[in-house]
């Protein structure tokens, strides 16, 4: 009876928990600075409180020749071991899109967890453009409640991004 | 002088271009089939004409939590980027009248994206697709001077695709294919070169004009249920459900920001003209969305390695031969001169047959093409051979001799013979050599020793009987060996 009584329990807690780790659908309006040349390549990493990369949330820029331009990025994908196997390309085929050109604009979703918002991580934002520069911390903002619908103001390619959660 | 310039160029902007055009080639044609294996996909949709925005939108309302962006392909495939119900962003290729999903969006594959980084950039960015752009502009420029020399080859613009008479399958194959590709590989060369141009100046004027969108004061409303999907490119969402968050739709002449609830129109702008051109050039060069193009593009692709080859082994050919253009003694003391004229070369052997055994006999001799006439203090015995190029004009190392042999006058007696080099499939068989034997034979200070001998492709009985004839004469104490005919 005890024994089903924990088995019950469990079972609820584990449905609560479920309950709790709900998706939290993020999206980010990208827009950029007014500036000539290539699209630039955008990797977007949720990083914990230590800023110590988590994972990747989105990239943008479906050439993976260039991807080593995004350098935390790809620091990250090669101390994981997802270089060079099958595996990484899957890991990054979901979530990629095309660049994005001098003071364009474009929306990007973010899958997060509930449980990953108001514990001090951030969404950083680095992006690289051919020959114009690489900024690691265009912009970073700290998910919270309040971040989810929100405007940041970016440091290097990026103008602006606005966030939307609902 | 002309043709020689058009040689001269043809040549050496290929010599040039040749590696990073091999490469191009190679990387076109597997490109090529990338437009293919597209169109056998078959997502397209027919009747885009007949579907309206309106229901597309209502439609994929109702099948999706959101949509982000609508776009409809250059294949008429229509691709939504969307927001599942088990909340999956996804990328799809739909039914704009059922929403039904047909297949997801698969990014480039990465061997189609390798050859195409490899095709405009050689792997080096910025500066890689400058060079590529100007390979493609020298490509362009050989298509010209290959035309040019074409023209001059066949004696007019209106006599192009008359037959090919040559018997050597690099040069014969050369000139036959050159007429039915030099059209095409003209129009990927230059496409190629306009799209390097447009990516670094002209598409950024473009932005910046797209940029000056134009803020419509009066009430001017985008009718949802009067576009139909063919007109549109792509639609973007607005961000939110704010009123300053507006749709963004590219239509096919320009693009708009729409109000989501009242459908008034925002902002315009009109794409300026070079979008169109750029549009243009890009389906030219890649053969998007056209099965037949894609295939003519391939096809050119390869040709283009073709005329390198074949244009490689002319080259070598005719090169090698003028090197061995032995200068065997010096003007100034031979008793002997032997003047060559020849578009390619082929003549210089005969006249290294002649030499060698002139010298065998202790004479004096030099070779030197026509162009090189001067005045001869020692001459005693002039020979010359010489083919004719086109219609009767000279080959172009002999361009010039017409008007240096008026102007020098020799100061002693010469006996000369002319010895012509044609074939009887033109019409105007050996016509320089008779013009140039008309123009020496009424002149008291030349004498002939044997009549003009016009030879058929390089006949070695032809030459031979040159050579009776030549040790009858008791003009001459040489006596020519007979030319060993080759089986």
């Amino acid at each position: 009876m005890r024994l089903i009584i924990l088995f019950l329990s469990l079972l609820f807690l584990s449905g609560l928990g479920k309950y709790y780790s709900e998706d939290v659908l993020l999206k980010c309006k990208i827009e950029m600075i007014e500036y000539r040349g290539e699209g630039a390549y955008i990797a977007v990493s949720l990083m914990d409180e230590n800023d110590k990369y988590l994972k990747t949330l989105y990239v943008l820029g479906e050439d993976k020749t260039w991807f080593f331009d995004m350098r935390l990025f790809w620091a990250n994908l090669k101390s994981n071991g997802l270089i060079g196997d099958d595996a990484y390309y899957a890991h990054v085929d979901g979530i990629t899109g095309p660049t994005i050109g001098g003071g364009k604009n474009l929306v990007v979703p973010l899958l997060l967890n509930k449980s990953e918002i108001g514990k001090g991580y951030k969404i950083l934002f680095e992006t690289a453009v051919e020959d114009k520069g690489y900024f690691r911390d265009d912009l970073t903002f700290e998910l919270t409640e309040k971040s989810l619908n929100d405007s940041f103001e970016g440091t290097g390619f990026i103008k602006t991004i606005r966030t939307l959660s609902n | 002088m002309i043709l020689s310039i058009w040689r001269y160029c043809h040549f050496s902007l290929a010599a040039v271009a040749s590696i990073f055009l091999i490469l191009a080639s190679i990387t076109g044609a597997i490109l090529a089939f990338e437009p293919i294996t597209d169109s056998l996909k078959n997502y397209s949709i027919n009747n885009l004409n007949e579907i309206s925005l309106k229901e597309t939108l209502s439609v994929l309302d109702k099948k999706f939590k959101e949509v982000y962006e609508i776009q409809i392909t250059n294949e008429d495939f229509v691709s939504a980027k969307v927001l599942t119900f088990s909340n999956q962003t996804e990328e799809v290729y739909l039914n704009p009248i059922n929403g039904e999903i047909l297949e997801k969006v698969k990014p480039k594959s990465k061997f189609f994206s390798f050859f195409t980084n490899l095709h405009r950039s050689l792997f080096f960015k910025k500066i890689g697709r400058v060079f590529v752009g100007i390979i493609s502009f020298i490509l362009s420029l050989i298509t010209l001077t290959g035309l040019m020399l074409l023209i001059q080859r066949q004696g007019g613009i209106l006599k192009i695709f008359k037959k090919i008479k040559e018997n050597n399958f690099s040069e014969k194959y050369h000139v036959v294919f050159s007429r039915i590709f030099a059209l095409p590989i003209f129009l990927i060369a230059i496409s190629g070169a306009y799209l390097t141009f447009d990516r670094f100046v002209v598409g950024d004027l473009r932005n910046s004009m797209l940029l000056k969108e134009e803020i419509l004061s009066d009430n001017k409303y985008l009718k949802f249920d009067l576009i139909a999907l063919d007109k549109v490119k792509k639609i973007i969402y607005p961000f939110s459900k704010s009123q300053s968050d507006y749709y963004a739709i590219e239509l096919v002449d320009r693009s708009v920001t729409v109000n989501q609830y009242t459908n008034r129109i925002y902002s315009q702008s009109f794409y300026p003209f070079s979008y169109f051109t750029k549009e243009w050039f890009y389906n030219l060069h890649t053969g998007k969305g056209n099965l037949l193009l894609s295939i003519i593009l391939l096809v050119s692709s390869i040709s283009i390695l073709f005329f390198i080859f074949t244009g490689f082994k002319i080259s070598t050919k005719s090169t090698l031969k003028n090197l061995k253009i032995k200068y065997l003694s010096s003007e100034k003391d031979s008793k002997y001169i032997i003047l060559v004229g020849s578009e390619k070369g082929n003549t210089f052997e005969f006249a290294k047959f002649l030499s060698t055994q002139i010298l065998s006999f202790g004479e004096k001799v030099i070779i030197k093409p026509l162009n090189s006439y001067k005045i001869y203090n020692q001459a005693e015995t002039l020979i010359i051979l010489t083919s004719t190029y086109g219609e009767g004009d000279p080959p172009s190392n002999a361009n010039d001799f017409v008007s240096r042999f008026k102007k020098f006058n020799q100061p002693n007696k010469i006996k000369y013979s002319i010895i012509g080099f044609g074939s009887l499939k033109y019409p105007k068989f050996c016509a320089f050599a008779t013009n140039i034997d008309r123009m020496i034979r009424p002149l008291d200070n030349f004498e002939k020793i044997v009549p003009l001998m016009k030879v058929n492709r390089r006949s070695v009985e032809e030459f031979n009987k040159w050579i009776k004839m030549w040790n009858c004469s008791k003009l001459t104490k040489i006596k020519f060996n007979e030319m060993e005919i080759e089986t």
